[in-house]
C-alpha cells in the first residue's frame, strides 16, 4: 500500500504516489530554476507542464489510475535533463557563465523554514541555521544561553515555532537551502538592476519602459522598507515582550508578598475574580505583543505563509480576554459605586470650660484587640500615620484605618460629638451595612476626651474604603486644648490663623465666630518649630526686641542668637560669631595638632 | 549542478558529442519553422515530426526555443481546447516568420552546398 498525493498539472488532476511526486516536484523546480532568469520563463514552464500532463495522461487508464515512479522516470527521459533544456539559451549566456562557472543560478531564493530533518524540538534552530548559513550548534547554544535572560528564548522559540512553516515539500527544502540573501547577492542584484535600467533608457523610448522600471524600483524599495519595518516591529515586540515578562514576574512576586496579597483578597470579590483579572491581562496585553513579533518576523524573513485559523482564533481569544477584563473591572468597581454614612451623635456634658483632647494611640488599641500579627502592626504604626493596614484576628483579615477629628462651631449651646462612619458598597444598603462593620471608640474622663487613633473593621469584611470622621462641635467661648499626641488625629481643623494641624497641638484654642483662635500662641513662629521629632529635641525660637533666639532645650548654652550685634552660634565647644568685627570662630581651648598652624594664618582673625 | 556535457561543450572546445549537439541546436530553429510552414501545430505534433528526423534528443529543448521564437515575433499562437487533455497551444508562422524562414532556407542551402563541397574536396585529397 502506498500513499498517493493529488496534484494538478496544467489543470489536469493526477493521483500520484508520494515518492513519484517528490521526484516530479524536484524535477520541475530544477527546471524552473533554469528558466528563472530567462524572458518568458513562466510561459516556458507552463508549456512544459502542459506537455508533462499530456505524457502522464497517456500512462493513465481505467485500470491504472495512479502515476508511479516509473511514469515520472519515463517523462523525465522524454523531456530530458533540465541542464539540456538550458542548451538553447546558453548561446546567449555563454559569456556570463564562463565568468562565473560556480554560480548556481538554478538555486531559488532562500526562505526561512523549520528544518524537519534535523530537529531537536521543532526544527526552529536548524531552520535558522540553514537560513543564516551557520552551524546549528551555535544557534542552539545562543537559545540555551538566552534562557537565563528572563527565559526570553523560550518565548521566542514558541513564537518562531508557530509562525515559521515547516519545510514539508522538496520545494520547501530547496528554498530552505536556496541562494542566500547575503550582502554580495543583494549588491549584485542592485548593480544588475541599475545596469538594466540604464540599458533600457538607452535603447528604448522612455514611455514604453518607464512604468515597468518604476514598478521594479518601487518593488525593490518596498522590499527593503518592508524588511526594515519588520526589523523595527521585531525590536518593538521584543521590548514589549521583555516588559510584559517582567510585569508577569512582578505579579508572581506580589502574590508572595503578604501585604499585596492581603489587598488582593479584600478588594477582589473572589479569588476567582482576581485570577480572571490576571488572565485578562495576560491575554489582552500578550496577544498584541505576539502579533507584533509575528508581523515583524514575517516581514523580515518575507514569510508569505499565513495561518488564517491562527489569526482568527487569536483575535477571538483577545476579544474574550477583553470581555473578561471588562467584566472583572466592572464587578470590582461596582463594589465601590455607592456611598453611605452612619452617624452617631452624642451630646457631651461635664466637660468644664476647657476641654482636653487626648489620643489613645494605635499601639494601645492593638493590645486590647489582640491581633495575631501584633508585632508586625507594632512596627507599622510606629512609622506610619495614614493609609490602611491589615490585622489578623483568628486567622481572618481585619482592616485597620486612621480616624480623623475636626472641630467646628456648634449652633447650640452644648458640646456635641458626631462620629461619621462612611463606607462604600455596590448598593446604598450594602454600603450602609459595610459602614456598620466599623469598630471605633472614645472615652470621656472629666474634661478629657480620649480618642482612639485607629478604627478597625470586623474581621472577614471586604475593603470598602471605610472611614471614620469625628466632628466635635463647640459653642462659642469654649476653650479646647490639643494634647501633643493628637497631631495625627486632627484633620484640617479650621482656625483663624490658618495654622497647620501639626502646629495646633500643645496649645489652647478658643471657639470664635470665625473658628478656633489660639490664645497662647502669642509671638510664636510656627515654621521654625521642629514638629517632626518634638519629644527628643525641642528648639525654641524667641523673638524679643528684634532678637531671634533659637535654643535647644537640652543644653541651654547652645543655640543661635540673632540680634543687633550680629549672629552668634553657640556649639558644645565651638562658637561662631558674625558682627561688625567680622567672622569669629572659636575652637576648644586645647586645639589638636593640625588645627594649630591654621589658626594664626587666618587673615580675618 | 553544472552540467558536465554542457560545460565541456562551452569551455573545453568542440568534443564530438558537444559539436553534434551544437549543430542540432543550430538547425532546430530552421526545422521548427519549416514544420510550421506546412500548417499550424502544437508542440507535441512538432516533436513527433522532429523525432522522425532524430533531430530532437530531449523534448525539453523545444519549449524554450518556441517561446523565444514567439517572443521575437516569428511565431504566433492560439489556444485550442483538447478533448483528451489540457488546452493545446497551436503555434503558427507570422509574416515575419515566413520571411525569415525563406532567408534561412536560402542561407541553409548555400551553407549545405559549401559544406558538402568542402567535404568532397577533403575526400578527394
Amino acid at each position: 500500500m502506498n500513499k498517493t498525493v493529488t496534484i494538478n498539472i496544467s489543470g489536469i488532476i493526477f493521483h500520484i504516489e508520494e515518492d513519484a511526486y517528490e521526484s516530479l516536484s524536484k524535477y520541475l523546480i530544477t527546471i524552473k530554476g533554469y528558466f528563472s532568469k530567462t524572458d518568458g520563463g513562466n510561459e516556458i514552464m507552463s508549456d512544459i507542464e502542459a506537455r508533462i500532463a499530456e505524457l502522464l495522461q497517456q500512462k493513465i487508464n481505467a485500470s491504472k489510475q495512479v502515476v508511479l515512479m516509473m511514469d515520472v522516470d519515463h517523462v523525465k527521459s522524454i523531456m530530458g535533463k533540465p541542464e539540456e533544456f538550458g542548451g538553447e539559451h546558453t548561446k546567449e549566456e555563454t559569456s556570463s557563465k564562463e565568468e562565473q562557472p560556480n554560480t548556481n543560478t538554478e538555486k531559488v531564493k532562500r526562505r526561512l523554514f523549520r528544518n524537519p530533518d534535523e530537529k531537536a524540538i521543532g526544527g526552529v534552530c536548524s531552520g535558522l541555521a540553514e537560513y543564516f548559513d551557520v552551524d546549528t550548534v551555535w544557534i542552539r547554544l545562543a537559545m540555551f544561553l538566552l534562557i537565563f535572560f528572563g527565559g526570553i528564548s523560550l518565548w521566542v522559540y514558541i513564537i518562531l515555532w508557530i509562525i515559521i512553516p515547516e519545510a514539508k515539500t522538496t520545494a520547501d527544502k530547496f528554498a530552505m537551502r536556496g541562494e542566500s540573501a547575503n550582502i554580495n547577492n543583494i549588491m549584485q542584484s542592485f548593480k544588475d538592476e541599475a545596469n538594466d535600467v540604464k540599458n533600457r533608457f538607452k535603447n528604448n523610448d522612455f514611455a514604453n519602459t518607464a512604468s515597468g522600471n518604476v514598478s521594479r524600483i518601487l518593488n525593490t524599495f518596498f522590499n527593503i522598507v518592508g524588511r526594515l519595518i519588520g526589523l523595527f516591529l521585531l525590536f518593538l515586540g521584543c521590548a514589549f515582550l521583555f516588559a510584559y515578562i517582567t510585569s508577569l514576574f512582578g505579579i508572581s512576586i506580589a502574590d508572595s508578598n503578604s501585604d499585596i496579597s492581603n489587598w488582593k483578597s479584600v478588594i477582589f470579590s473572589s479569588s476567582g475574580n482576581y485570577a480572571l483579572g490576571i488572565l485578562a491581562f495576560v491575554i489582552v496585553i500578550g496577544i498584541p505583543i505576539f502579533m507584533l513579533l509575528y508581523a515583524g518576523i514575517k516581514l523580515l524573513f518575507k514569510i508569505s505563509y499565513s495561518n488564517r485559523w491562527l489569526n482568527l482564533s487569536l483575535g477571538l481569544i483577545w476579544l474574550v480576554g477583553l470581555i473578561i477584563g471588562f467584566f472583572v473591572t466592572v464587578s470590582t468597581v461596582k463594589q465601590f459605586s455607592e456611598n453611605s454614612r452612619v452617624k452617631e451623635v452624642v451630646e457631651l456634658h461635664g466637660l468644664g470650660d476647657t476641654i482636653v483632647i487626648k489620643l489613645n494611640p494605635a499601639l494601645a488599641t492593638l493590645k486590647t484587640l489582640n491581633y495575631d500579627n501584633h508585632d508586625d502592626l507594632d512596627t507599622y504604626f510606629g512609622k506610619n500615620h495614614n493609609g490602611y493596614q491589615f490585622g489578623e484576628l483568628k486567622g481572618k483579615l481585619s482592616i485597620i484605618g486612621y480616624a480623623g477629628l475636626d472641630v467646628v462651631e456648634s449652633k447650640t449651646d452644648s458640646v456635641e460629638l458626631v462620629i461619621n462612619y462612611t463606607s462604600r458598597g455596590p448598593t446604598k444598603r450594602d454600603a450602609n451595612e459595610n459602614a456598620k462593620t466599623i469598630k471605633y471608640s472614645y472615652k470621656q474622663i472629666n474634661n478629657q476626651l480620649i480618642f482612639d487613633e485607629i478604627f478597625s473593621v470586623i474581621e472577614g469584611s471586604k475593603f470598602s474604603a471605610q472611614e471614620v470622621d469625628i466632628k466635635l462641635s463647640l459653642p462659642k467661648g469654649k476653650v479646647i486644648y490639643f494634647d501633643k499626641s493628637v497631631k495625627n488625629l486632627l484633620d484640617d481643623v479650621e482656625n483663624t490663623t490658618n495654622t497647620w494641624d501639626g502646629h495646633m497641638v500643645g496649645r489652647r484654642w478658643q471657639m470664635t465666630e470665625n473658628g478656633l483662635k489660639c490664645i497662647d500662641c502669642e509671638g510664636l513662629d510656627f515654621d521654625d518649630e521642629d514638629y517632626h521629632d518634638g519629644d527628643k529635641v525641642t528648639k525654641t525660637v524667641v523673638i524679643e526686641n528684634g532678637e531671634v533666639i533659637i535654643n535647644e532645650t537640652k543644653t541651654q548654652s547652645n543655640g543661635v542668637v540673632i540680634n543687633k550685634e550680629g549672629l552668634k552660634i553657640n556649639g558644645n565647644d565651638a562658637e561662631i560669631k558674625i558682627d561688625e568685627n567680622g567672622i569669629k570662630i572659636k575652637t576648644p581651648k586645647e586645639p589638636k595638632e593640625p588645627k594649630e598652624p591654621k589658626e594664626p594664618k587666618h587673615p580675618n582673625d | 549542478m553544472v552540467n558536465s556535457e554542457n560545460s565541456a561543450a562551452t569551455q573545453g572546445g568542440f568534443e564530438k558529442a558537444g559539436a553534434q549537439a551544437q549543430m542540432r541546436k543550430g538547425v532546430l530553429e530552421l526545422c521548427i519553422l519549416s514544420i510550421l510552414s506546412q500548417g499550424d501545430a502544437y508542440p507535441t505534433e512538432i516533436i513527433d515530426k522532429l523525432k522522425d528526423t532524430k533531430l530532437v534528443v530531449v523534448e525539453g529543448t523545444l519549449y524554450p526555443l518556441l517561446t523565444r521564437l514567439k517572443n521575437t515575433g516569428l511565431l504566433g499562437y492560439r489556444w485550442e481546447e483538447s478533448t483528451s487533455g489540457p488546452p493545446r497551444k497551436y503555434y503558427k508562422l507570422t509574416e515575419i516568420g515566413e520571411q525569415y524562414l525563406k532567408e534561412l532556407q536560402l542561407s541553409w542551402t548555400e551553407l549545405v552546398e559549401a559544406v558538402n563541397k568542402t567535404i568532397e574536396l577533403g575526400k578527394k585529397i
